[in-house]
């Protein structure tokens, strides 16, 4: 039986070549997008995988943002001495690193041990190892020494001390993606940089116990040993295995957001191909009734449609193959000289399968969902000749939810975020109710007869009583419109964000690890300039213990299940020691949105807790709000604060912002270091002037130009625009492919009723009017309506985002809609002019009852 | 509608199938006076279908002429000929073409669609009546018998009181007391509006039924 149906497949798809070709080119690029990100995301795990143990330079690594005490460490060195093979230590931390006058940078500086590193390596240009460092030597990052103009041999200051260049590194395989990394890397001797006056009480430093294990495949039991012997949530064990995982966040959010662009491409495809499956109601109608009288079972009918599915799909699957095999080159070329990691386009057989997946459900769901009911059709009817209903039925409520929760699915799958996923299925829900109402309301305006002269009746009439094949192609086209205008806008919102003006108060210099007694030298060191020392902010390390008297359990660790970008988020909440602050007054950049702002000062005869606001995001992941309370370990003193307020802050201020502020009056005695910034109308060469002079003076204190942090992020997010635009444009392909498909079936659906318009005494020029007419009618109100969701997603999207109005590009969208508009009709004139200029006469060839 | 004849000379029709050269209609002449009716039969593959369709000025002639109340039309531009078609010839085809999101009613108003006139709808509901379908004025066609689809083809075609009316085998996809039932609303609706008739058909007994009969062979008239 299967064979038999088979068989009919093949000689289906021989006489309905036309179809689907319109159907494959409509479909092809969604399944493409999606097969894509499958194969750069298996891509990147691969290569990231492969070099896991590289990236960590270890099979385990042991961290805090502190020194670790010597109990802590003699606990670990006892626990795992079995285990281990080799060992190292490093000292990491921010620090300034000058040359001259007016040449200094933040350097990210590694204080390591010759044995360093235990997998991979670190090789300077002539091919030595970096590590064998003795002394003051230090070698540094090619980029550092481009940017400051160093040479082998040249002294540089880094804290108190004097450094000798001693090689520059050529090859680093610890590093990835030192795009957005706010330093460029440099190495000294461990044992040299422990010694010096850069490491401080409250530096902002990490150190490092790195170990190389005689079996590797032990990584997850001696992380765990270590795990459970240490109650401090602040003491962060990663293993090879997950470390990719923590270093590539960042790609897989651009990831998860380019996923979601496929989704997008996929889900028009998906609309598309509704709209080609219901043109085939008649023939499925006919030939499946017809078929049923021949002796085919109705569930062998329904066999019929999952083996066209499957056959269609699989073709899909192959030709979806071949176009990644081209692309894959490009693309991916360019994502690993961005991430400074090689990436194999690896198409594996479960990438086939799931691109395969995805076609199959998306046809066999389509055809089943819309057509069911021809599959019912009265057998009797073909001998009284009845051809049926000519319109499509209206989908039940369980067919919407149905399709609502498969977009739901497959937002969440590609972009593993619960968030993301009803966020995205919301919008899409919202928008498609939006555009059928519109349509609705624009079929009950239109005169429901030929009550008057003239061809605009038979468009208006073809429009609403073919109402949910013409709503489809509607909707298509209306959310391939808004797809269009959103990508200007959220593009000009995003860049304008990270463009922002110095008159808006942005900081030009960014102040960290000053010291107590420092904070009055550098006042008055600026006092006389035009420099103004801004934002002073205390800053205390601590660990969050306990929420709401419970303690905060330490996190389970990685592992290989799926984990929304929710669970990651809270578990990496619960990981971190945090940096505390009091003021008394807000900053710009932050306001409350829930609750008030703590009182001015703590007094602690009322018996009360200390107040403290939070910040919102933060307050939603940890699961609290106003009224709640926090307990901190701050250098083992236990302190409790109350929320009495929310914060939303502009993180893209540069202000020195924090997620936990108490009210003045309880950490003051606190260990702390303090944040500042210069705010400056100078030019670029004096504050490069201002940074260095501050090293000899303060030579512990690091500081970041943020005029250079602000282009080094524009270029970084221009790159990952790029990524998006591009992606973006190639929905945009797609979706104008779904347009052509759709216009061109409907021109084809038509060419009989054309030509009996003529026939009947339609001038070419009238006939035209009708039947462009409509589609020109249909293409410009959509694109109008995606235009102005466009303009209220975009602002929903940038409130959230921003907290602020967005900006509407006028000027773009008026473009763009000129664009889509001139596609359309051009698309339009070739679809119909093909039909108008038929010749009439084949209807007296025809062999169907009806036009 | 004023009509006085239907006249064709040394039409000629071939077609070309891949490197053959296949001569269709050879030399056709005919000339059909005012509300005079003819048949034209022939074996399939005859060349009736393909004479039809250039009478109806749906398909170019490699040569001729064809005339319509002494107006050439196979010289004429679409948007001249269409309506001029419109006012003066009704078709009514074998396979009924009607348009399957228009009633009955709108489907018979179509012809007149292109022209001014306030009497449009009158009209048209006049020929729903006559043909015996005043009641499914607002029925689509796939509510309709193939009978009565034809009987609104039929009133399509004559809504515009055409001096000719050219019938593609009318009552081929009928059966036997249906399609009598449809040629005699022709024949009758014919008369009475005055119309000259042209008739493609099989059935040597309503071809005896015509003033004219014409016998297709090998391209041309017996």
């Amino acid at each position: 039986m299967i064979r038999a149906l088979f068989t009919h497949f093949l000689r289906s798809f021989r006489n309905r070549k036309s179809w689907m070709a319109l159907y494959l080119s409509s479909s092809v690029f969604g399944v493409t997008g999606l097969f894509l990100l499958f194969t750069l995301k298996a891509g990147i795990d691969g290569s990231l995988q492969e070099r896991s143990q590289y990236f960590l330079t270890a099979d385990i690594s042991v961290s805090a943002r502190r020194l670790f005490t010597e109990e802590e460490k003699s606990t670990i060195t006892r626990l795992i001495a079995p285990y281990i093979k080799d060992s190292s230590q490093a000292l990491d931390l921010l620090s300034m690193i000058r040359v001259s006058a007016d040449r200094s940078r933040l350097v990210d500086l590694s204080g390591v041990e010759p044995s360093y590193p235990l997998h991979g390596k670190i090789l300077l240009e002539g091919g030595a190892p970096a590590s064998r460092l003795r002394g003051n030597e230090i070698v540094i990052d090619s980029d550092l020494r481009d940017q400051l103009a160093l040479k082998i041999g040249d002294t540089v200051r880094v804290g108190d001390l004097d450094w000798k260049v001693a090689g520059v590194i050529s090859e680093d395989t610890s590093s990835v993606w030192k795009g957005l990394s706010i330093a460029p890397s440099a190495f000294v001797s461990r044992d040299f940089l422990a010694k010096s006056s850069l490491i401080k009480t409250g530096s902002t430093l990490t150190e490092r116990f790195f170990y190389r294990l005689k079996r590797p495949d032990d990584a997850d039991d001696v992380a765990r040993m270590i795990r459970e012997s240490s109650q401090d949530s602040g003491i962060r064990v990663t293993t090879y295995k997950s470390s990719n995982e923590q270093l590539t966040r960042t790609m897989d959010y651009l990831a998860d957001y380019l996923g979601l662009l496929a989704t997008i491409s996929f889900l028009m495809a998906f609309v598309g191909t509704l709209y080609l499956v219901q043109t085939e109601r008649a023939r499925v109608r006919f030939e499946m009734a017809l078929l049923r009288t021949l002796g085919l079972k109705p569930r062998s009918v329904l066999s019929l449609i999952w083996i066209e599915s499957a056959g269609l799909s699989l073709l899909m699957t192959m030709i979806s193959w071949l176009l990644v095999r081209v692309m894959s080159v490009p693309i991916f070329g360019w994502i690993a000289h961005q991430m400074g990691v090689k990436i194999q386009a690896q198409i594996s057989g479960g990438i086939f399968l799931a691109a395969f997946a995805f076609s199959f459900f998306t046809y066999g769901v389509s055809m089943y969902l819309l057509l069911r009911r021809e599959l019912n059709f009265p057998l009797s009817s073909l001998l009284s000749g009845s051809s049926g209903r000519s319109e499509l039925s209206k989908p039940r409520w369980w067919d919407v939810l149905a399709g609502a929760l498969f977009i739901f699915a497959l937002a969440i799958g590609v972009s593993h975020s619960y968030r993301l996923g009803i966020a995205f299925t919301a919008a899409l829900l919202v928008a498609g109710g939006f555009f059928a109402l519109v349509f609705a309301a624009i079929c009950r305006a239109l005169p429901v007869g030929l009550n008057e002269r003239g061809a605009f009746q038979i468009l208006a009439l073809h429009l609403t009583r073919n109402r949910l094949s013409q709503g489809i192609a509607f909707g298509t086209l209306s959310f391939g419109a808004l797809l269009l205008f959103l990508i200007p806008g959220l593009s000009v919102n995003f860049r304008d964000e990270l463009r922002a003006p110095d008159t808006e108060g942005m900081p030009s210099l960014f102040l960290f690890d000053i010291q107590p007694e420092q904070v009055e030298g550098i006042r008055n060191f600026l006092k006389g300039t035009p420099h103004r020392f801004e934002s002073l902010s205390p800053m205390i390390r601590a660990r969050l213990e306990k929420v709401n008297g419970k303690p905060v359990e330490p996190p389970k660790g990685s592992d290989s299940q799926f984990k929304s970008r929710e669970e990651q988020e809270e578990e990496r909440t619960r990981n971190r020691g945090y940096n505390l602050t009091y003021r008394s007054e807000l900053f710009g950049s932050e306001k409350i949105v829930r609750g008030r702002h703590t009182k001015p000062l703590y007094d602690s005869s009322r018996g009360e807790l200390p107040e403290i606001t939070v910040e919102k995001k933060f307050a939603e992941r940890l699961g609290v709000g106003l009224g709640d309370t926090l307990e901190f370990d701050v250098q083992s003193v236990p302190i409790t604060g109350k929320i009495v307020g929310v914060r939303s802050i502009r993180w893209t201020s540069f202000q020195p912002n924090f997620f936990v502020q108490f009210q003045p009056g309880v950490l003051e005695e606190a260990p702390k270091t303090f944040l500042a910034t210069v705010e400056s109308a100078s030019a670029d060469t004096e504050l490069a002037t201002l940074q260095s002079k501050l090293i000899d003076p303060f030579p512990n204190v690091s500081v970041i130009s943020v005029r250079t942090m602000i282009s080094k992020i524009t270029g970084v997010f221009a790159q990952m625009e790029l990524a998006i635009q591009l992606s973006a444009a190639f929905v945009l392909f797609s979706g104008l492919l779904v347009f052509f498909s759709i216009i061109r079936l409907q021109a084809a659906d038509r060419v009989s009723e054309i030509q009996l318009l003529k026939v009947l005494g339609g001038s070419i020029r009238q006939v035209r009017a009708i039947v462009l007419g409509e589609a020109l009618f249909i293409g410009l109100v959509a694109v109008l309506l995606g235009c102005l969701l466009s303009v209220v997603f975009t602002e929903v999207i940038v409130q959230v985002a921003f907290s602020r109005s967005a900006i509407v590009p006028v000027g773009q969208l008026a473009i763009f809609g000129l664009g889509a508009f001139s596609a359309l009709s051009l698309v339009s004139g070739i679809a119909f002019g093909a039909a108008l200029s038929r010749r009439p006469s084949q209807l007296l060839d025809s062999s169907s009852g009806q036009v | 509608m004023s009509w006085k004849n239907l006249k064709v000379r040394t039409l000629q029709k071939k077609f070309r199938q891949g490197n053959n050269e296949i001569t269709v209609l050879k030399n056709i002449d005919l000339d059909l006076d005012a509300g005079k009716s003819a048949a034209i039969l022939g074996k399939s593959g005859s060349g009736k279908t393909t004479l039809l369709s250039i009478l109806a000025g749906l398909e170019p002639a490699d040569a001729g002429s064809v005339l319509w109340d002494d107006t050439e039309i196979l010289r004429l531009s679409e948007d001249k000929l269409n309506p001029l078609r419109s006012r003066k010839v009704g078709i009514v085809f074998q396979q009924f073409h009607l348009i399957p999101y228009l009633t009955a009613l709108e489907n018979i108003e179509l012809p007149t669609l292109w022209e001014s006139g306030g009497e449009r709808k009158a009209s048209a509901r006049e020929w729903l009546e006559r043909v015996g379908l005043g009641d499914r004025a607002d029925h689509f066609p796939n509510q309709l018998s193939g009978g009565e689809k034809q009987r609104v083809a039929i009133a399509r075609a004559l809504v515009n009181r055409p001096g000719l009316v050219l019938a593609d085998e009318p009552s081929g996809n009928l059966d036997e007391e249906t399609g009598t039932r449809v040629m005699d609303l022709l024949f009758e609706q014919c008369v009475k509006s005055g119309s000259s008739l042209v008739l493609v058909t099989h059935d040597q007994d309503l071809a005896r039924r015509c003033d004219h009969v014409w016998w297709l062979e090998h391209g041309q008239f017996r």
